[in-house]
């Protein structure tokens, strides 16, 4: 599976952010290289079945001390 | 690129799939039995008002969505900042309607498969049509609003011969409190969740009618919802509504005509995935139009791919459990959802109200300064 996903992300990488470089789109490629990393740290997070830590308890914290 | 446009009819479809998402999967909070339907009633009077707060907001910045107005009222900082609010918000949206599909294909249809497969489909899907613009959006939800209203109305005809009125019966038998709680309920998730709608404001055309589109789309799947709900409660009764997941589902396997028309639920389940899509679509396209406005792109398009892959992904570990689901959606989503819906629109009405009030003062007071100057 992690095998699939780095290849997956290499091609996404070719088509997505490398494409908006060669269009000229500097600040365009540069969001996208920044969300493309967290994009594939988590697919890999994911595809190792790592515990990712999710953000539901601490809004359930948060609204548990309101009340 | 040119501007996109979409009609008050498609704006007025994609509001309705939106409302309607996934409170066809869920059903609605239903602490209060048999009287939720008289909460739903609450809910849609309760929202008219605040329908009418977005619309007004839509005049006093015609062609502009909530993060150009944000950023003219509260400044370019805090502006940014409300502005990385409502992107997390419409993300964690887009993510709990996914992961509600996600837990309703594992639980019922596709038992075997990992839950992120079928989400992974539908997130795929969702990033197409956000890349091929809003307006691609518009037309699809035209057409699959009207086919959804002829599937809901056929099941709901079919339905008849199994309601049992009694169940109806005694009305208002609850506790006003739990009446109170499921209004509540029913507001937040999911009348008010049409504030992501205010994300595509500068969609909708300036001229054109904000209050119309926003009042008649939660007439409408207000009427919807409140129907569902009714067949749920005449056909299951309160104690079994509350206990199930997908109690629509549920509801509709249970029709049976002449033992010929039975095991329909599939039907039910192509609507849920038409709504939620459309709601999915919206929630992305509202967070990579967000993060084009605060890092100041040229195209929100440069960003759908990835915002998609990490809204699915979100949707994976967004819960451990379907238990976990059902707690926030029910419990905390009314609290957590609050600041979004009324408390953060409400201060920026206000606060565009005194601002365009003092423009409107400063622009009567110059005309007449300017003959005593000259």
């Amino acid at each position: 599976m992690v095998i699939y996903v780095v290849f997956i992300y290499a091609l996404i990488a070719v088509i997505d952010p490398y494409g908006l470089r060669k269009k000229g789109m500097k600040r365009d490629f540069m969001v996208c290289c920044a969300l493309y990393l967290i994009s594939f740290a988590l697919a890999f997070a994911l595809s190792m079945h790592w515990e990712i830590p999710s953000p539901s308890p601490l809004f359930v914290d948060w609204v548990k001390k309101l009340y | 690129m040119s501007k996109e446009i979409i009609p008050a009819g498609q704006s007025i479809s994609i509001a309705v799939l939106f409302i309607t998402g996934a409170s066809l999967f869920l059903g609605t909070s239903s602490q209060s039995g048999n009287s939720s339907w008289i909460a739903q009633c609450l809910a849609i009077l309760l929202a008219l008002p605040l329908m009418l707060v977005y619309a007004r907001l839509h005049v006093l910045f015609p062609g502009k969505d909530l993060y150009d107005m944000l950023i003219e009222v509260f400044g370019s900082i805090l502006g940014r900042m409300l502005c990385c609010l409502y992107i997390w918000y419409a993300l964690h949206l887009g993510a709990l309607v996914l992961r509600n599909f996600g837990e309703f294909s594992k639980t019922v249809a596709l038992t075997a498969t990992p839950m992120l497969a079928p989400m992974l489909m539908i997130g795929l899907l969702c990033m197409w049509v956000v890349h091929a613009g809003i307006e691609v959006l518009g037309r699809s939800a035209k057409f699959l609003l009207l086919f959804s209203l002829i599937v809901i109305v056929i099941l709901q005809l079919l339905s008849v011969p199994k309601f049992e009125y009694h169940h109806l019966k005694p009305l208002l038998h609850t506790r006003f409190n739990l009446i109170l709680a499921d209004t509540a309920g029913s507001f937040t998730f999911p009348f008010a969740e049409i504030v992501v709608f205010l994300g595509a404001f500068s969609a909708i055309p300036a001229k054109g009618s904000a209050k119309r589109v926003l009042v008649s789309s939660t007439l409408i799947a207000g009427g919807i919802i409140i129907m569902i709900t009714l067949r749920n409660l005449l056909m299951l009764g309160p104690d079994i509504l509350s206990s199930l997941y997908f109690p629509s589902y549920v509801a509709v396997s249970r029709i049976n005509i002449g033992d010929f028309v039975t095991r329909i639920e599939g039907s039910a389940a192509i609507v849920f995935v038409t709504a939620l899509f459309v709601k999915v679509s919206l929630c992305l396209y509202v967070t990579c139009n967000g993060v084009a406005k605060v890092f100041k792109l040229g195209s929100y398009r440069s960003v759908v791919l990835q915002m998609g892959l990490i809204m699915i992904y979100l949707s994976d570990f967004i819960y451990s459990n379907i238990m976990e689901m059902e707690e926030f959606a029910y419990h905390i989503y009314k609290v957590y959802a609050l600041p979004f819906e009324v408390v953060i629109p409400v201060v920026l009405w206000l606060t565009a109200e005194l601002l365009a009030r003092r423009r409107n003062s400063r622009h009567k007071a110059l005309p007449e300064q300017q003959p005593e100057g000259s």
